[in-house]
Order: structure tokens, then C-alpha cells, then sequence
């Protein structure tokens, strides 16, 4: 009996809470939902604009996009501070956004980039600034972020295996930060970049010495082995600059097929770009592989002698090891047999 | 008598006598090749084990393979200036021309070596005699011979890369790349194991034979060693003597 009415009870109890909960709540959501109209009541519009240095600047915001981002579930006073939204016009009361506020590790993240200011900086001040990069209101895709300043790069690029590939939607690609970095950009002269000549090989080999990647896209094998195993290789390890890393050869931004007339590794241009750093560089600097692979239809003469070598230093070792080992067997015995 | 037995002649040689049997020039040149040698060993086989923690150790030390290579380049012409020399000495003097006829490999060589591992293996009672130059120390001078041409060529080809490479087709100094890391490997384990077999760890001369020094040979290590060339030293006094009595030594 008492089991009976306390079930009852329970759930009533927990029938109360719930309702207290969602009546506190939906006022809340209201409350941002109202914010938000509110501000959107305006914004909305698709030809709200202001006046600016140069033309007009476009107040509008999409609420779609908006919501889709990961801002979505902050309200628009969240980040625009300070504005009231029943007094319109606020043009005078508008305060730059401050993205530090919250990602209060943002300047700690991006000690390097040249051209970064905090985003209270002054909008006329050609900038990196978070906006530049990361977009207000929705996400910009990267290339055109870091194009916006850096545009002969971008042509450059845009016309690289690399960036055709990104373009057609392979999805494994590079793009500016997969190579450069993301947070921590720093020049390419300094040891710290991720293109800095002791570590560009590093760089590539994310993809060119990965047999996943290679298999998937069908591109060259052993590159990253072939590389490490020749003399280039092996001096830029030990920390030596001034030997050929892959963009040496390859380009940076321009990284075309060797079959492109325009690569820097086709055959007709290997010349001029050995030629870089080997005086006298002529048309037979091209005539054989860059990247050895020792293999018997690959390049049988090293082949052979790399066999040839190596079964000579094998039956050799035998011989000598085996009259060592005979002779000392030899005194031991005449020894015993002396005591 | 049989070709190996030796009868010792006191009349003829004192007991106590030295030989000398590597002359001043002789020394000389072992002593420039193996200090090159060592040079150039120390400082390429790091090249050919890029992976090893002796070699990141080994580039640490000495600076980077731009350092270690400058080394590795005076290692080099001190070995193709003694090769030059050689070739001079072997010609052109006595001693050389007396000592490279002595070096030449016959027939004789290869009945040594089946009679020494007979020997070995007990089933005779003496192992080979030997001349002056035993199969063993032919091997050591045509190994080192054939290990000159090869790593001289082929140093020389990758020292001088863009010349090589703008003559010859690029699979020309890939080969040469190959077989000059490799021979490095062969000729690094034949002096550690069977060189310093012979002359150090052998215990007929453990801990060191200092002949290559002194250039000096005992008449027990000569009749041990070399019993044919004793016979003949022996010989050549005894016709020189008329056969009796002591040859004035001094």
C-alpha cells in the first residue's frame, strides 16, 4: 500500500521540477531569441547598409549562416558589446569587437604572423586580424583569407598541382596552413617556420611518405626514402642548409607534374633549376633519375653492382673469418696438446 | 731435404741478428696510407649510416657533413699522393722493384693456402712455407690495391660531381655513389678483421708485430715466418763467403 502511493508521489515530484525547469527556461530562450529579433528585425534586411570610406558597407547578417557556425548559440550582444537594441541608431555606440575576451589564448597563439594586430586595432590598418583570417559572422575558406594580402602567392598556387587538386575537392590537398602552419606562421627563414630548409622535408613527408595517401591518389612512391638516401638527403639531416631540400627543386607555391612545360623538375627546365646551385649544369644532369630507386627494372646497373658489392663483401668476410677462425682453432689444439 | 725443412746456420747467421726487412720508404709509405685511411674511415662511414646514433653523435662533434667532408678530402689526397708515390717506388727503385716482383701471386700461393688449412685441420704436420711474402700479406697489398683504384676513382668522380655530372650521364655517378659506399664497407672490415688479425690479434704476435715501425725482424720470427727468404739470405752470404766462415755482419 505505502509502496503504491509513494510511486505515485514520485512522479508527480519529478513532474513539478521538470515544469519549474522549462518555465525558467523558455523565458530565457525567449530572452536570447528576443535579443536576437531584435537586432535581426534590422539586419536581416539585405540591403541595410552604412556609409563607408570608399562606397557602402553591408550590415546585413544571414541568420542560417550564423546559427550553422560555432558562434551560433551566442547571442549578438554576446560579442557586440554595450549595444542596446531598442536604441537605433547605434553607429556612435558601436565598440570593435574584442575576440580576446573570450579566446583569451588568441594572442599567445599567433605570436608570429607580421602583419597581426589585436582586433581592437584600427580597421584603416592593413591587417591580419582575426576577422581577416577567421571571418566575422561565418567561416572564410582559407586560401582566399590568406590571399587577401599574400595575392601573387594565391595565382601562384592556384595554378600548382597542389591547388588545382583542392579545387576539384581532394579533400587530403594541402592548403596554405597544412604547410605553413596554422596558429604559429612564422617567415620561412626562421628555424621555427614548418617551411624552414631543416624542416620542409618533414613538412612534405606528412603526405609524400605516406603509403595511405600514396596509394589513394596514385602518386610518386619512396619519395621521402629516395630523398634521405642520396647525398641531399643525408647532409640536410645533419642540419646542413644549404643543400637541396624538396622545395629547392620542387618550387613552394608552384609545385607543377614533371610533365608540365612550366614544372621546375621537367626535364627541359632540370638544368636551370640544378643550375641554382651546380655551376655548369647542362642538359646531362637530366639524363637519369633524380630519385634513385635500386631495383633490377629500375636501374639495373646499380643494381647489379649494389648486389654484385654485396655478395663479394659476404663471401669475403667468409673466407677470411673462416682461415682466422682455423688458424686460432689450430694453435689452441697444438697448445693442448703441448701441455 | 723437403721445401719447408730449415737448417738453421750459425756460422752464417748469429742467433741474436735483426733483419731489416721494410726499408725507411717502405715504412713510410704504410705509415701515410693507413693514417689517411683511418681519416677518411672516420669521417665516411657516418655518410653510409645516416641512421645510426654514432653518426648524429659523430656530426654533432665535428660540425656537420660540410666539416666532416673537408676532412674527409684531406684524408683522400694524402691517399692518392702515396698511390702516386707507389707507383714511382715500384718502378724506379731497387728496393720497390725487389719488393712488388716478391708481391706478384703464383701458382705456389694458392698450394700455400691448401696446405696451411690442411694444416689447421690436422691432417698434415706443417703448414706452408712462406717467402717473403706469405698469401696472407699478397691478399692485404692487392686488396688494398684493388680498394685504391675503386675509392680513388670513384672519390674522385663524387669530389668533382658537377664535371662528372655534366659529362657523363647521371646514372654514371649513381654507380659510382654505390660502389664507393660500398667498397668503403669492404675495406673497412677487411683491415678491422683479417689485417689486425694478423698483425695484432694473432697470437704469434699479440699484442703487436713492430716490424712496420722498427722495419726490423728477428732471425726466429724470419725462420718462423719467411724460412724460404732465410734460405736464400743464407745462401746469397754463403756464395758471397765462399761458404766458410763468418760474414762480417756489421
Amino acid at each position: 500500500m505505502l509502496a503504491y502511493r509513494n510511486r505515485f508521489g514520485l512522479r508527480r515530484m519529478l513532474g513539478w521540477a521538470l515544469l519549474t525547469v522549462l518555465a525558467l527556461l523558455v523565458p530565457a530562450a525567449g530572452a536570447i531569441a528576443d535579443k536576437n529579433a531584435d537586432c535581426l528585425a534590422c539586419h536581416s534586411d539585405k540591403t541595410l547598409t552604412k556609409p563607408s570610406s570608399g562606397g557602402k558597407v553591408s550590415l546585413y547578417v544571414s541568420e542560417a549562416v550564423l546559427m550553422r557556425t560555432l558562434h551560433g548559440q551566442l547571442g549578438c550582444t554576446d560579442c557586440h558589446l554595450g549595444l542596446d537594441p531598442s536604441k537605433t541608431p547605434h553607429a556612435a555606440n558601436i565598440r570593435p569587437v574584442m575576440c580576446v575576451n573570450c579566446h583569451n589564448d588568441a594572442r599567445s597563439r599567433h605570436t608570429s604572423h607580421k602583419r597581426l594586430v589585436p582586433a581592437g586595432g584600427s580597421p584603416s590598418q592593413v591587417s591580419a586580424s582575426c576577422k581577416s583570417c577567421h571571418g566575422s559572422h561565418m567561416s572564410k575558406p582559407l586560401s582566399t583569407a590568406c590571399g587577401r594580402c599574400h595575392k601573387a602567392i594565391l595565382k601562384e598556387y592556384e595554378e600548382s598541382i597542389h591547388g588545382r587538386a583542392v579545387a576539384r575537392g581532394v579533400k587530403s590537398a594541402p592548403v596554405c596552413t597544412d604547410c605553413h602552419g596554422e596558429h604559429l606562421i612564422s617567415a620561412p627563414s626562421s628555424p621555427d617556420s614548418p617551411v624552414y630548409p631543416t624542416r620542409v622535408v618533414a613538412t612534405c613527408s606528412k603526405c609524400h611518405a605516406s603509403e595511405r595517401i600514396e596509394e589513394e591518389y596514385g602518386i610518386p612512391k619512396q619519395r621521402f626514402e629516395t630523398y634521405r638516401e642520396s647525398y641531399h638527403g643525408v647532409a640536410n639531416r645533419f642540419g646542413d642548409v644549404t643543400v637541396a631540400n624538396c622545395a629547392s627543386c620542387h618550387g613552394s607555391h608552384d609545385i607543377r607534374p614533371s610533365s608540365d612545360p612550366k614544372s621546375s623538375i621537367n626535364k627541359k627546365n632540370l638544368p636551370r633549376t640544378c643550375g641554382k646551385c651546380h655551376a655548369g649544369a647542362n642538359k646531362s644532369f637530366a639524363k637519369g633519375k633524380i630519385h634513385v630507386v635500386i631495383s633490377r627494372s629500375g636501374q639495373p646497373q646499380l643494381y647489379y653492382v649494389s648486389n654484385g658489392f654485396k655478395w663479394l663483401t659476404i663471401s669475403t668476410m667468409m673466407a677470411l673469418v673462416g682461415h682466422i677462425g682455423l688458424d686460432l682453432f689450430a694453435k689452441y689444439r697444438r697448445r693442448r696438446s703441448e701441455r | 731435404m723437403a721445401r719447408n725443412t730449415v737448417v738453421r746456420e750459425p756460422e752464417v747467421v748469429s742467433l741474436s741478428e735483426e733483419f731489416e726487412r721494410f726499408s725507411l720508404m717502405f715504412r713510410i709509405q704504410h705509415i701515410v696510407l693507413f693514417t689517411s685511411c683511418v681519416l677518411l674511415m672516420i669521417t665516411g662511414l657516418p655518410l653510409r649510416f645516416p641512421n645510426s646514433g654514432w653518426a648524429a653523435v659523430f656530426f654533432k662533434l665535428t660540425g656537420g657533413v660540410a666539416a666532416s667532408g673537408f676532412m674527409h678530402r684531406i684524408g683522400a689526397m694524402g691517399l692518392i699522393g702515396v698511390g702516386v708515390f707507389h707507383m714511382i717506388y715500384i718502378t724506379a727503385t731497387r728496393d720497390g722493384r725487389h719488393n712488388f716482383r716478391e708481391l706478384i701471386p703464383g701458382l705456389h700461393d694458392i698450394k700455400d693456402v691448401f696446405r696451411n688449412v690442411s694444416y689447421f685441420l690436422g691432417r698434415s704436420k706443417a703448414g706452408a712455407a712462406f717467402g717473403r711474402f706469405s698469401y696472407i700479406e699478397k691478399f692485404d697489398y692487392w686488396a688494398v690495391y684493388w680498394g685504391m683504384v675503386v675509392m680513388i676513382t670513384t672519390g674522385l668522380m663524387l669530389w668533382f660531381h658537377d664535371a662528372t655530372m655534366s659529362i657523363l650521364p647521371k646514372f654514371f655517378i649513381d654507380v659510382a655513389h654505390e660502389a664507393h659506399s660500398d667498397e668503403a664497407l669492404l675495406a673497412t672490415l677487411a683491415i678491422i678483421i683479417w689485417h689486425f688479425y694478423n698483425v695484432h690479434l694473432n697470437p704469434d704476435h699479440f699484442p703487436m708485430s713492430w716490424t712496420w715501425l722498427t722495419g726490423k725482424i728477428s732471425s726466429e720470427k724470419m725462420i718462423h715466418h719467411h724460412p724460404l727468404e732465410y734460405k736464400q739470405i743464407v745462401a746469397e752470404r754463403s756464395k758471397s763467403t765462399g761458404g766458410n766462415g763468418r760474414e762480417d755482419t756489421s
